[in-house]
């Protein structure tokens, strides 16, 4: 017989019975994924708003034990300082870089799963960098002489950039043949900028602004062109396969004397062509070309003993109207007077000097902020040799170049060119 | 064959002697002599010269020579020259006694050391060719130890700076001008070079690689030596070899009717001819040597003589320059004979072989770079002289006839690695395909030239009397014909010597069969009139040339007279006419291409490749140029004593009608083309846009364009040899002004276009260039004969050289807009900035500027041993004084004079 017995029931409220779980952090693919060690994490208990925090173990784990069940947000918020950003990423940064995660309004009980991953992201870090300079040539002789030359930017950052409208160019500064009267020079031989006609910023002209001999900008909508982190884009002067240059009629290929000294640009992702003033500028229809907008000379040319300086320049609609001067020393304009774009440092996104050699060297073109160094081919001039950043770190394939704003350690020589390559 | 020849003329004379006049006296006025050497024998073909008669005539193989003068000449004494090959000439003056037989006799001494007296300097000379000629004896050359045409002018010729031999480039002279770039080239291509009574010519000179398109006048350089080639100048000075000239006669003042197709001068060479020992010498120096032989055999007292000469010259900067050399190989043989027992047909045949080569490459061992300059030259020549008694018409005639045939060859090859470029190929005007050329290649241009000359001149001398007056009438036509038919330029349009946007870049074959022929006809009539003036000697010269050059007709007055004021002192002046015939190279119809690319489409895959062009062709006609014209009026004194001699002349030169080119500017209606569809592994389909766009072709064409004005002052002192110090000095000095420009506009492509103005193509006035030099040259010589010892040393003083382009012409005068339409600038408003933009770089004006006075000091030093060897020696500042300056303005150390150089020479003479 059932016993309607509504006995006074044990009071059966819920246990809080305690749940263990486990989170794990890990960095997000542009990281390769790697766990996180050491990082705090964050239980809030939504119902009691009672916090509780856990610290990921070695394989980025972190347990949490006998919490109440109940409704929870995980998350990690984690502050890297520069130096700590730089010896996990080899990534150089100005300010702290956070790395965020949540997982909002988990149910956390018996029967719950009671494994959580967090996949850690930060703000956008890192940015487009010069990767590799090709400015040296190849032999006069056997190679392909300056018809090579090419500049890589890299994706350092870990979000896809776009290369619509990004500029990069060359950095007039005094040459060394140039005779200038020293009244227009700074004390370290190069231009003194204040001095320009038309200068209203004084002294800032020579520290806060850098000025281009040449400009080029990338074409594009604005999302044309994507390049994925880690990866790179080649622009060269001449998009050929400059190893094989030229078929005859009969379908004879006819290369350089030695093919080894230069490489293949048929597969650049963009190409300077100037129309028909230097004859050997070929205009490869399957790739892009740059717009220029100052020109130096009659095609892309870097110099080849390497007294360049290039700067990669933010995308910005100002850039085609930004002001121009003359070099100080012209007391007239006339219409035969070159004036050179005046460009602010905090829009420039990278920068290389590049000098002939550790004794040869002129005047730094770049203020120290953009670049405290420099970098030169041993070699010199038609050697096949580019200059190329040094790998901080790899995360499962997407690389991390070095980037302190100093060539001198940042960069190293390459001895055969290799676009795309390290 | 020759006995009855001369049988021959021995009838006709005889006959003329009959028919010439009734009543021929027995009794009549001769002049006879002998002639011999040192050793008292007989010098069989010695020169014998009456100089008042205008006679030239040989001895017998006694040495004897006879002339009957005429009865209706009434000279009472006659100058009879005495000379002969390798030895000292002689003159006497011979009093004539009417019906009488007067007698002189010569001893000749050997041309050498031991004389008395040598004289090494040039001598201003007032000859029958000249009023104000340079003569240069055959001392004077070898003290200068030559190694060619070039050094002897350089060294001697008032006005000129004494260089260190240099075999490296073509050499040219400047006759009294300060003018450089294209003047300089006509002053040089105005200069007359006559080699035995027939001119070298370089009027069918054709190397070059000009495109018609280039300021530049496209010779081959050979590195920074210079070029080998010589288009637009005179005949190349260093390929004529020093050591078989005999005599030099300079002419830069206003030569006798007789000589036509020059300009600034003439200079006369005469080589050797007659018996002569054997001449064998060696010329070194760093990196030159120079052997040479000579000899003149005797072929019996009949046959004449026959002289042989052999030069060879290898030249390098220096011993140990591996890169540059010029050799040279020259030789030549003269048979001269009289064709007539009575010794008045004289008979002169030679054959001249010469090959050159100049060479350069820019590494010893696998050079990428090297250039070739090859010349070689046959000629043959034959000159001679009718001396005809009792004639009517003339009483002596000369004739000369040559043939020359030139091969040149100008090449260079040069590995050029510059890519693949786009280059047109078509030589007809059109849009048409070209080609890609290979990115690496070795790039070849060669001219192949082949100047032929034919020549011949026939010229009479008359002498007649009226009263006091005695008229030396000489008259005579000269023609010549001048082609060069050959290969011409080739090229290898994949492998272009210059890329297809210069405008050096030609592209196309081009030969020289299409050149014209270049036809020159000249007559002339000159009266020699002398008398006395008031007790005084004065003599004129009274000519007057035709010239038909090309198809261009011209006359030319020539007036030189000379008044003895004292017995010493003598008053000269002379203005005349000369006009230099254009050249070939000036003359020809040489196609000018402009290419304008369409489409520019390579993909590496010669399937797809296209390169499409418009190219546009203009065929400049300068069939109406006309001769080049020199006048020239001078005025001299000279005073003559025992001890010592001063010349003193001024002259003004005005020259007009100079070859330049001119830029000029043509509109091309280019249309324009566009790609339709690429497809894959095929040509891709292309097809006009339907737009036109205005194209600029700049080119240069010829014309006479250059004017200059040149004046001066030449003051030449020389001395006797003082006995006390064995020495004779000789100081000549000159000052030069000229004034150079270019009267027509010149169109000046731009450096930057700037399509949104409207002028956008300036036209401008050509600079205005000035320039003055004054040298001083003293001379003097420490002779010791008995020694055979000679010293000489030779200072030079640079007062001042300037030379100043004027500024004024950066401004436009004129200016083409976009459609082509050209529009004048008023004056006022030249320097508006409307017209900024096509103002030109300021740093066009250019001035040169010697600041201070400095000197150089030159040694040579020459010893006979025994009469059979002579040991010379030479040094060129030898007292290594350069000194140096700052200049300012090009913020350079400059060093003055060239460093010294050394060098010797070894003869021996062998009888």
């Amino acid at each position: 017989m059932p016993l309607l017995f509504l006995a006074c029931e044990e009071d059966d409220s819920p246990l809080v019975q305690p749940v263990s779980f486990e989170v794990v952090v890990k960095y997000s693919s542009t990281y390769g994924n790697q766990t996180a060690s050491n990082i705090k994490v964050k239980a809030l208990n939504l119902d009691s708003k009672i916090a509780t925090e856990a610290t990921t173990n070695a394989i980025g784990v972190a347990n949490f034990e006998n919490l109440p069940v109940g409704v929870y947000d995980i998350s990690v918020s984690q502050t890297y300082s520069p130096a700590q950003f730089l010896e996990f990423s080899g990534q150089t940064v100005e300010n702290d870089v956070v790395f965020n995660a949540t997982l909002t309004n988990q149910t956390i009980n018996v029967a719950a799963t009671k494994r959580f991953e967090l996949e850690l992201a930060s703000s956008p870090v890192g940015n487009l960098v010069i990767k590799q300079v090709y400015f040296a040539g190849s032999d006069a002789k056997d190679g392909a002489l300056f018809r090579d030359q090419f500049i890589e930017i890299h994706n350092n950052s870990d979000q896809v950039q776009y290369a619509d409208g990004i500029c990069f160019g060359q950095v007039l500064g005094k040459g060394g043949t140039v005779k200038v009267d020293p009244m227009y020079l700074q004390e370290n031989g190069q231009y003194d900028w204040s001095k320009s006609l038309g200068m209203t910023v004084g002294n800032r002209a020579n520290t806060d602004f850098v000025y281009m001999e040449s400009l080029f900008q990338i074409p594009g909508t604005g999302t044309q062109y994507p390049i994925q982190p880690g990866q790179s884009i080649v622009i060269a002067q001449n998009a050929l396969n400059h190893k094989a240059p030229y078929q005859d009629q009969a379908g004879k290929t006819i290369t350089p004397i030695n093919p080894d000294l230069t490489v293949d640009l048929s597969g650049a992702d963009f190409e300077a062509f100037y129309g028909s003033t230097q004859a050997s500028d070929i205009n490869n229809p399957a790739v892009p070309n740059l717009i220029l907008l100052h020109t130096y000379g009659k095609d892309m040319l870097f110099d080849n003993p390497g007294r360049d300086a290039y700067v990669l320049i933010k995308k910005d609609p100002g850039v085609a109207s930004l002001p121009k001067f003359p070099t100080p020393d012209k007391t007239t304009i006339t219409s035969a007077t070159t004036l050179y774009y005046q460009v602010p440092v905090d829009w420039v996104l990278d920068a290389v000097e590049v000098q002939e050699s550790s004794t040869k060297l002129l005047p730094k073109k770049l203020p120290n902020a953009l670049d405290a160094g420099y970098t030169y081919v041993p070699l010199g001039k038609y050697s096949s040799q580019s200059v190329i950043r040094k790998v901080a770190k790899t995360f499962n394939g997407r690389v991390i170049l070095q980037d302190t704003n100093n060539s001198t350690n940042d960069f190293r020589p390459l001895d055969r060119a290799n676009p795309k390559g390290f | 064959m020759l006995p009855r020849f001369s049988l021959y003329l021995w009838v006709i004379s005889l006959l003329l002697a009959f028919g010439a006049g009734a009543g021929v006296s027995h009794a009549q006025t001769r002049i006879q002599g002998t002639v011999l050497d040192a050793e008292k024998n007989a010098l069989p073909f010695a020169r014998i010269q009456l100089v008042e008669p205008h006679l030239f005539m040989g001895t017998n193989e006694k040495g004897e020579f006879s002339y009957t003068l005429p009865p209706d000449q009434t000279y009472t004494q006659v100058t009879v020259v005495a000379g002969f090959v390798g030895k000292k000439e002689m003159r006497q003056v011979v009093s004539l006694v009417r019906n009488q037989t007067a007698t002189v006799s010569f001893v000749l001494e050997d041309n050498n050391l031991y004389l008395n007296e040598v004289e090494i300097n040039a001598l201003r000379v007032h000859t029958t060719n000249s009023n104000s000629s340079i003569v240069i004896g055959q001392n004077a050359i070898e003290q200068i130890q030559p190694y060619s045409l070039s050094d002897i002018l350089l060294n001697l010729l008032p006005g000129q700076t004494i260089l260190n031999p240099d075999l490296q480039s073509a050499k040219a002279i400047n006759l009294r001008s300060v003018s450089t770039g294209n003047h300089a080239l006509n002053n040089q291509f105005g200069t007359s070079i006559v080699l035995d009574g027939e001119a070298l010519s370089n009027n069918a000179n054709l190397q070059t690689a000009f495109s018609g398109k280039s300021g530049l006048l496209g010779q081959i350089n050979a590195g920074s030596y210079g070029s080998g080639d010589y288009t637009f100048s005179s005949v190349d000075l260093r390929q004529i070899p020093a050591s078989n000239i005999e005599k030099i006669e300079v002419i830069q003042g206003v030569a006798s009717a007789k000589y036509g197709d020059m300009g600034s001068g003439a200079i006369i060479i005469d080589r050797k001819a007659g018996v002569s020992p054997w001449n064998i010498s060696a010329r070194i120096q760093n990196g030159t040597n120079n052997f040479s032989l000579d000899k003149g055999f005797a072929l019996g007292p009949k046959a004449g003589a026959l002289n042989v000469s052999l030069d060879y010259l290898d030249a390098a900067p220096s011993t140990t320059n591996k890169l540059k050399s010029y050799s040279r190989v020259s030789t030549g043989v003269l048979w001269t004979t009289y064709l007539n027992k009575a010794r008045t047909v004289s008979s002169n045949f030679g054959v001249d072989f010469s090959t050159n080569l100049d060479d350069w490459k820019n590494e010893p061992d696998d050079p990428t770079r090297k250039v070739k300059a090859e010349n070689s030259n046959v000629r043959v020549s034959y000159r001679g002289s009718w001396r005809a008694e009792n004639a009517r018409l003339f009483d002596q005639l000369t004739y000369s006839f040559s043939y020359s045939n030139t091969r040149q060859y100008s090449y260079e090859s040069w590995y050029l690695n510059q890519g693949v470029k786009p280059a047109p190929i078509s030589a007809e005007e059109g849009v048409f395909e070209g080609i890609y050329t290979y990115p690496n290649y070795q790039a070849e241009t060669a001219i192949y030239g082949n100047p032929v000359r034919w020549s011949g001149s026939l010229n009479a001398v008359r002498t007649a009397q009226t009263g006091p007056v005695r008229h030396a009438i000489s008259f005579g036509l000269n023609y010549s014909r001048e082609t060069n038919r050959t290969r011409g330029e080739d090229t290898d349009p994949y492998r272009p010597r210059w890329s297809s946007t210069s405008d050096r870049f030609y592209g196309r074959d081009y030969d020289f069969y299409h050149t014209p022929v270049l036809n020159n006809v000249g007559v002339y009539l000159e009266d020699r009139i002398s008398t006395t003036l008031w007790g005084r000697e004065w003599s004129t010269s009274l000519g007057l040339r035709g010239d038909k050059q090309f198809q261009y007709f011209s006359l030319s007055p020539r007036l030189s007279t000379t008044l003895e004021l004292t017995p010493t002192l003598m008053l000269n002046a002379a203005y005349g006419l000369a006009t230099k015939s254009p050249g070939l190279v000036h003359l020809q119809p040489k196609p000018i291409y402009h290419d304008f690319p369409l489409i520019n489409h390579y993909t590496n895959n010669y399937r797809e490749n296209l390169f499409l062009v418009y190219t546009a062709v203009i065929v400049p006609d300068n069939s109406a140029l006309q001769a080049m014209k020199t006048q020239h009026l001078e005025m001299g004194l000279s005073y003559r004593k025992q001890l010592f001699n001063v010349s003193l002349t001024g002259f003004h030169k005005r020259t007009s009608g100079g070859f330049d080119a001119n830029k000029k500017v043509r509109l091309v209606d280019v249309p324009q083309y566009h790609i339709i569809e690429a497809r894959p592994d095929e040509r891709p389909i292309y097809g006009p846009t339907g737009n036109h766009l205005e194209g600029f072709g700049f080119y240069s064409q010829f014309a006479n364009a250059l004017s200059s004005k040149d004046y001066g002052l030449e003051l030449m002192v020389g001395t006797a040899k003082i006995r006390a110090l064995q020495t004779s000095f000789n100081l000549s000095t000159s000052l030069y002004y000229s004034e150079a420009t270019n009267p027509s506009l010149e169109v000046a492509e731009p450096t930057e276009w700037q399509y949104e103005k409207k002028a956008l193509v300036g036209v401008f006035t050509n600079p205005h260039s000035s320039g003055l030099e004054s040298i001083t040259t003293v001379s003097s010589s420490h002779h010791i004969s008995r020694l055979g010892l000679l010293v000489n040393l030779r200072t030079q003083i640079f007062w001042d050289k300037w030379t100043r382009n004027s500024a004024n012409n950066i401004y436009p005068v004129a200016y083409y807009d976009i459609n082509g339409q050209y529009y004048t600038i008023p004056e006022a408003e030249q320097t508006s900035p409307e017209y900024a933009h096509l103002v030109k770089d300021e740093s066009a004006a250019g001035m040169l500027h010697q600041k201070r006075i400095y000197s150089n000091y030159h040694l040579k030093l020459s010893k006979e041993v025994r009469n059979v060897f002579r040991l010379s020696f030479y040094a060129n500042n030898f007292l290594n004084y350069r000194p140096e300056y700052y200049d300012t303005k090009a913020r350079e150390r400059r060093i003055l004079n060239q460093a010294p150089a050394f060098g010797m020479e070894v003869r021996l003479t062998l009888k």
